[in-house]
């Protein structure tokens, strides 16, 4: 009975509330008034109600709307909007920007000119993850390492990254201290841009030891200039369900374990349980064979690259 | 008597539900149309229907289109009951949707938008919501102030926020 009642008070108060105090409405409109531009011709009563739809409605609009429309449109258009632009984490718990391989990207220009993006694309980046007020949880589009440093600083819940234009990782330092120690949550890492990532010993053990829930790791369409250990291209093949590595040498990464003369099930007992944080200057177990492959594979990668990147000059 | 109107049943078989418009206009539907909104879904469960569903701020014509949209996709939502919608394919209903939603112009389109969200008929609201996304897309917010007829009520403070932001694209 009491419910019923309750519904009935529902339908007759028709759920439209109002879009902010009477104040506001007041200051607004005395503003209203000292503007130069007239306002729009005379529209009827409902047509204004677009500028205050109820704010889950809105919220619904917004979260169909592609973020770089949001951004550079929809979040500039009147105070109600703008509000749920700004103020709406859950808006952008999942970032989509500038991406190289959908529409958006496509008509958004994701590419820019000669490959440098579209203007401000670094800023409307920043403003997508500040907004999502440290509960983005998966980031997908352009990014360098700058914007993936700030992103991974304020983003402790991210789970997914997938970078789409190419990447230069030039300091191993700057990815295991400025990225990968700051999520724990990461379940997917896919640069499928390409570019340099450095499949170092290092970074894999820190991924390996900061990431714990990490299931896929892709950059097998970057180059790399080092390889790692052995013992630790093993343990990915074994924690990481779908990895796909630079590649090395000519081969990708899954060739390596056939260049190796034990099986890998030989190997197995080899490996130590995991440590759940890999120390500072970890103890890095030089492995003969990869150091020698390593070096090889610098003199090699440097030599294309001096031939073939003008980025990294 | 409006009891007995609720009791009727349609050659499928199932129960009839009465919703009223703002306006005072009847849609006589069945429970599997009517259900596809969750708010009558829950009055239906709790009994409290027999007198006819009062919409106070749906208008009859936007709720033709409501129940237009609920009898055409009463066959997916409710695949059990009602045979005679089973008929709609997968491409009609789709043809259906793509129609629908390309005939909307404001403000309809703003008062389809509201009416699902109030009765709470997730498709719906799904696509409508979509079509004001894609009138969006790529347009400045001058234009969307045009196309949706919205007037800049910003305070200068929010102007001067705004602009700030905009330096984004100068910074690189």
């Amino acid at each position: 009975m009491g419910k019923r009642k309750r519904r009935d008070e529902a339908l007759t108060n028709p759920t439209i509330p109002p879009p902010s105090s009477s104040r506001r409405r007041h200051q607004r409109r005395r503003h209203r008034r000292r503007k130069r531009s007239p306002p729009p011709p005379a529209a009827s009563p409902e047509w204004r109600d677009w500028s205050s739809p109820p704010s889950d409605v809105l919220l619904a609009i917004l979260s169909r709307t592609p973020h770089a429309d949001v951004l550079r449109g929809a979040g500039q258009v009147c105070a109600a909007w703008r509000r749920v632009a700004v103020s709406e984490p859950a808006l952008w718990r999942r970032i989509q920007l500038f991406a190289d391989d959908d529409d958006e990207g496509a008509a958004g220009g994701g590419r820019g000119v000669d490959g440098r993006g579209p203007p401000g694309w670094r800023g409307m980046a920043r403003a997508a993850v500040d907004r999502s007020a440290g509960r983005c949880e998966s980031f997908r589009g352009r990014a360098d390492m700058g914007l993936l440093a700030y992103l991974a600083a304020r983003s402790p819940s991210l789970r997914a990254i997938r970078v789409t234009s190419r990447i230069y990782v030039r300091e191993e330092e700057e990815l295991v201290a400025g990225v990968i120690r700051k999520l724990p949550l990461l379940e997917r890492l896919e640069l499928s841009g390409g570019g340099v990532f450095p499949a170092t010993t290092r970074v894999m053990r820190a991924l390996l030891g900061h990431c714990p829930a990490l299931e896929v790791l892709d950059a097998g369409g970057c180059a790399t200039d080092s390889v790692m250990s052995r013992r630790v291209r093993e343990r990915c093949e074994e924690r990481i369900r779908h990895l796909r590595l630079p590649p090395v040498n000519g081969c990708c990464g899954c060739c390596m374990r056939g260049q190796s003369l034990l099986g890998p099930e030989a190997l197995q007992s080899d490996l130590s349980p995991l440590q759940p944080h890999v120390a500072d200057g970890d103890e890095y177990n030089k492995d003969e064979e990869a150091l020698g492959i390593a070096t090889m594979c610098e003199l090699r990668f440097l030599s294309s690259l001096a031939a073939s990147s003008p980025m990294l000059d | 008597m409006a009891a007995a109107a609720a009791e009727a049943t349609t050659d499928g078989g199932g129960k009839m539900i009465i919703l009223i418009s703002a306006d005072g206009k009847r849609f006589e539907v069945t429970e599997a149309v009517a259900s596809q909104s969750q708010l009558i879904s829950n009055m239906i469960e709790d009994d409290c229907t027999e007198n006819g569903v009062r919409l106070p701020n749906v208008d009859g014509d936007i709720l033709t289109m409501v129940v237009d949209y609920c009898n055409m996709h009463a066959g997916d939502a409710a695949a059990a009951g009602d045979t005679m919608k089973a008929s709609s394919t997968e491409e009609e209903l789709k043809k259906f949707d793509a129609e629908l939603v390309q005939a909307l112009e404001n403000p309809v389109l703003f008062k389809l938008i509201l009416a699902a969200n109030f009765l709470n008929i997730k498709s719906l609201l799904d696509m409508t919501c979509q079509r004001v996304a894609d009138m969006m897309s790529g347009k400045t917010p001058e234009q969307m102030r045009e196309t949706f007829s919205i007037e800049n009520d910003f305070t200068p403070e929010e102007e001067a926020a705004i602009r700030q932001e905009n330096a984004w694209a100068f910074d690189d």
